[in-house]
């Protein structure tokens, strides 16, 4: 087998294999890849970026399997954008990976970009390779960021870059769609930033077991874990376990929580201008004026939340990792959040059932009109019949 | 001197008592309270189960009562602690006698045993079991609250009500 | 498949993550030139009264807080200390030893402790100390006796002056052109530290620009070159009394001011105006204290009415731009 049959695949075989490899996006979305291919297939979508701009600071895994796998990577973008009929790839990548890594990259793609065209392969139009180095800054790995500042397009808030013809891979992904396509090996390990080291993990390995080495072997079911980065990442359940998302895993030191002091460092760096200090307030400490017999201060403060804007809420987690008082203000946000969902799904049940049973007495009532009017008439028959036949004269 | 101040503080705030009580006298008149829309907000702070358990049939009739002043606010099982304060705070009284949360339940029709008789579909009050006569019912449990009304009507007792958990 | 240890890899490490004991301890530095001053000014006995404040709102804090069931190692984080300082620097120096305890009685126990601690108190436990005594001792707290200022302060001068213009009162005795010499250092040190707490962020700049603001408005409209019946230019009014320190220090107590930022402007102009207000025209000759107390009540309105309007708002966009 040549690797230009790969090269050369029906684009529903592809999609398939890739499904049935069970590929999910591995930048931290965990969305289904085979999904994400047929949208920008049938989008016909011309440009396809692979993403190595790794979110935040500290994880390592888009450089290391860069460093180790750069080929295959490549290959898989060539799989991908022959397979959508793409003809712009590019790989954007942390300005601040090592030299040595930078240096191998561009010439790879240098190669790439000089290769002779292949008659059978790239038929229609000769696609370009490029790989171009970002500034890591917050948010800088997010698609939006790269279709601004690789293309200039500026997505709409409702807009997702496929809207615009634009595909976004995690270097993960291509390399995982390449050992599927090309050695058939489905999806079943990933690098795992763990604790600052990155290496290659199975999936499905408990983060207790992640760290086993480092730890006494009582402690393992009261620690802790952050999943994904260290401004963004959440803090993950006790059973978690490492998925096709996962790109770091980190131990959480025990912190103690201390008062709320209302020092604002929170409501400073809120992406979306809210104060979660305030909301805070509102999702823990019972409404002033509430009644003592109050079983959920919840519901009073509800409308509360809603104003300060909790549902603008991303979840992004930026200001649980600067709280100096230890609060995990987005634990108690999730809560409130499934909260408010729980209580919006009962009103639109009881508004349901209301206007059910506003039919209901209704058409019962007209029914029983209709049952009166029938009588009525019958019993004024009747009395016509016992007058005579000419009676109506 | 003193005396003059004395009757000048009396003066002045028997004027501005009188004037504060014109104006809430006036306010009282001009801005009358809507019983019609407390019946709304009341109707609303009920779950409309339609349950009927109250003593009224259905919860717009028990939150009519309630404006009337006929009915005590601590008479709905189904809407639990939470009703009850709702409908203390909209009513401004406090609770007598403190409710727990009721179980949240589901009709469903025992099909092997179902006569087809049609006797329970006009018991219930939001319309959600589905049949005809001779024909097999069933609940739309999407639309059934629990109110058990339709449990009474039938004849071979062939309806049971689960509890649903979370 | 091949492992791979990047160690080489460029690890960029994480801003050191702020404590909130530590930004608390903070403030107190902060506090340090304005008290230096004082002490200089006023002899070191001003330094045992400060000692004497923080040692028993550290120990009022801890019974507190044995008797609710928490950490006594929260009395240790520098919020008991701020508020005995600050309670401690409001009264004048060698005020009996019972005024003091009741003050940091009341500050701590009644006004934070009570209300559920750090965090949860509504009124700045340390005014609420001060007024508590200032209300009901008044004879105690009406000198400030010391080698260095004798007799009354500026403000007490100007209050109480017959028929002196401006300029005489204030000129008669030792005081400087703006405030009273002693009073302009000791304003000037609290500023100095101020800007620390500014530069820190352990302040929000608006509240303290709106105390600023609005006093030094209030007393340039209300300014007519000093005759006997002049209120003192906005320069004097910013030099004197506890303006620096309650702009600066007072005000400031996040707890206590709205979290909105339209809502601290306002809040920092009323407690300007009030203070001006009352060094105006009420009776007692500073009214700092007051000042903060009444705002401190409005302060949770000022975010009601402001909070939620300034959603959509340019604000939101500002701090896209900051992230990106």
């Amino acid at each position: 087998m040549s690797t230009l049959d790969f090269l050369q695949p029906d684009p529903t075989t592809l999609f398939e294999q890739v499904a049935q490899a069970g590929i999910q996006g591995m930048g931290g979305g965990g969305f289904s890849t085979a999904r994400k291919l047929r949208l920008a297939w049938q989008a016909k979508a011309t440009r396809v970026i692979a993403n190595a701009v790794e979110c935040e600071p500290g994880i390592n895994v888009d450089a290391a399997l860069l460093a180790e796998h750069s080929p295959e990577v490549v290959q898989g973008l060539n799989i991908v954008m022959t397979a959508i009929g793409a003809t712009q790839g590019v790989l954007a990548f942390a300005a601040d990976f090592p030299k040595s890594t930078i240096k191998m990259l561009c010439q790879q793609f240098e190669n790439q970009a000089d290769r002779e065209p292949d008659a059978d392969s790239f038929a229609a139009n000769q696609p370009s390779l490029s790989c171009t180095p970002i500034t890591r800054t917050a948010g800088a790995g997010a698609e939006r960021h790269l279709c601004q500042q690789l293309f200039g397009l500026s997505l709409e808030p409702t807009q997702y870059p496929i809207d615009r013809g634009v595909l976004c891979l995690n270097v993960g992904t291509l390399f995982a769609i390449q050992q599927a396509i090309v050695l058939g090996k489905p999806l079943r390990q990933r690098l795992v930033t763990v604790n600052g080291d990155t290496n290659w993990v199975s999936l499905g390995t408990p983060f207790a077991d992640l760290l086993t080495l480092e730890e006494q072997p009582g402690a393992k079911t009261t620690r802790r874990y952050r999943e994904g980065g260290h401004y963004t990442g959440k803090l993950s359940p006790p059973k978690a376990v490492v998925t096709a998302a996962t790109n770091a895993v980190w131990l959480v030191e025990p912190a103690t929580q201390t008062p709320c002091t209302y020092c604002s460092r929170c409501s400073d760096a809120c992406p979306e201008a809210l104060a979660p200090q305030t909301l805070h307030r509102l999702c823990t400490q019972p409404q002033v004026g509430a009644p003592s017999t109050q079983a959920s201060p919840q519901s009073l403060s509800e409308s509360a939340l809603e104003a300060n804007g909790l549902s603008r809420c991303t979840e992004c987690g930026l200001c649980n990792n600067l709280c100096p008082s230890n609060i995990d203000l987005l634990g108690s946000f999730q809560q409130a959040k499934a909260q408010a969902r729980e209580q919006a799904l009962a009103d639109a049940r009881a508004h349901r059932a209301k206007q059910r049973h506003e039919r209901h007495v209704s058409r019962t009532q007209a029914r029983a009109q209709i049952a009166l009017q029938r009588r009525e008439s019958r019993r004024e028959s009747r009395r016509l019949k016992q007058r005579g036949p000419d009676a109506w004269r | 001197m003193v005396s003059t101040t004395l009757s000048a503080t009396i003066g002045l705030l028997t004027l501005l008592v009188f004037s504060f009580a014109v104006l809430l006298a006036w306010a009282n008149k001009r801005w009358p309270i809507q019983s019609s829309t407390l019946i709304e907000a009341l109707n609303d702070a009920l779950p409309q189960t339609q349950c009927a358990q109250c003593g009224y049939p259905g919860c717009r009739p028990y939150a009519q009562a309630l404006a009337d002043g006929q009915a005590s606010i601590d008479l709905c099982p189904p809407g639990g602690a939470q009703t009850q304060q709702a409908l203390a705070r909209l009513m401004g009284v406090e609770p007598t006698t403190p409710l727990t949360d009721a179980p949240v339940l589901l009709a469903q029709i025992d099909e092997a045993a179902c006569i087809g008789c049609a006797l329970c579909l006009p018991a219930c009050p939001v319309d959600a079991i589905l049949g005809a006569k001779d024909y097999l019912h069933t609940v739309l449990t999407q639309e059934c609250t629990g109110c058990e009304l339709c449990v009474a009507p039938c004849p071979v007792d062939c309806i049971v009500m689960l509890e649903v958990t979370a | 498949m091949p492992g791979a240890n990047p160690t080489d890899l460029a690890t960029a490490t994480l801003p050191p993550k702020a404590r909130s004991a530590h930004l608390l301890w903070w403030v107190n530095l902060a506090l340090l030139p304005g008290i230096a001053v004082m002490v200089f000014t006023l002899g070191t006995a001003y330094l045992w009264q400060l000692a004497i404040a923080g040692a028993l709102a550290v120990s009022i804090e801890s019974a507190c807080l044995l008797a609710r069931g928490q950490s006594v190692r929260l009395a240790l984080d520098g919020s008991a200390v701020v508020t005995a300082l600050l309670i401690g620097i409001s009264l004048p120096p060698g005020v009996s030893l019972w005024v003091l305890s009741l003050a940091v009685l009341g500050g701590v126990g009644l006004a934070k402790q009570l209300f559920g601690g750090l965090g949860h108190n509504l009124f700045n436990p340390a005014m609420v100390g001060y007024a508590l005594v200032l209300v009901s001792f008044p004879a105690e707290l009406a000198v400030w006796p010391a080698d260095a200022i004798t007799g009354a302060t500026p403000l007490d001068i100007i209050s109480h002056r017959q028929s002196q213009t401006f300029t005489e009162a204030v000129s008669s005795e030792q005081f400087g052109n703006w405030g009273g010499l002693p009073w302009q250092w000791i304003n000037l040190a609290f500023l100095a530290g101020g800007c620390v707490l500014l530069v820190l962020r352990l302040a929000r700049w608006r509240v303290v620009a709106g105390v600023l603001l609005a006093l030094g408005a209030a007393a340039a409209l209300t300014y007519d070159a000093g005759s006997s019946l002049s209120n003192g230019s906005p320069l004097y009014h910013w030099f004197t009394g506890a303006t620096m320190l309650t702009a600066f220090f007072v005000a400031t107590d996040p707890v206590t001011h709205p979290q909105s930022t339209r809502g601290q402007w306002l809040f920092g102009a009323l407690v300007g105006l009030l203070i001006f207000v009352i060094r105006a025209y009420g009776s007692y000759p500073d009214g700092a204290a007051f000042a903060v107390l009444l705002a401190n009540a409005a302060a949770p309105s000022l975010d009601h009415w402001t909070l939620t309007k300034t959603k959509d708002e340019p604000e939101a966009e500002d701090k896209h731009e900051d992230v990106a």
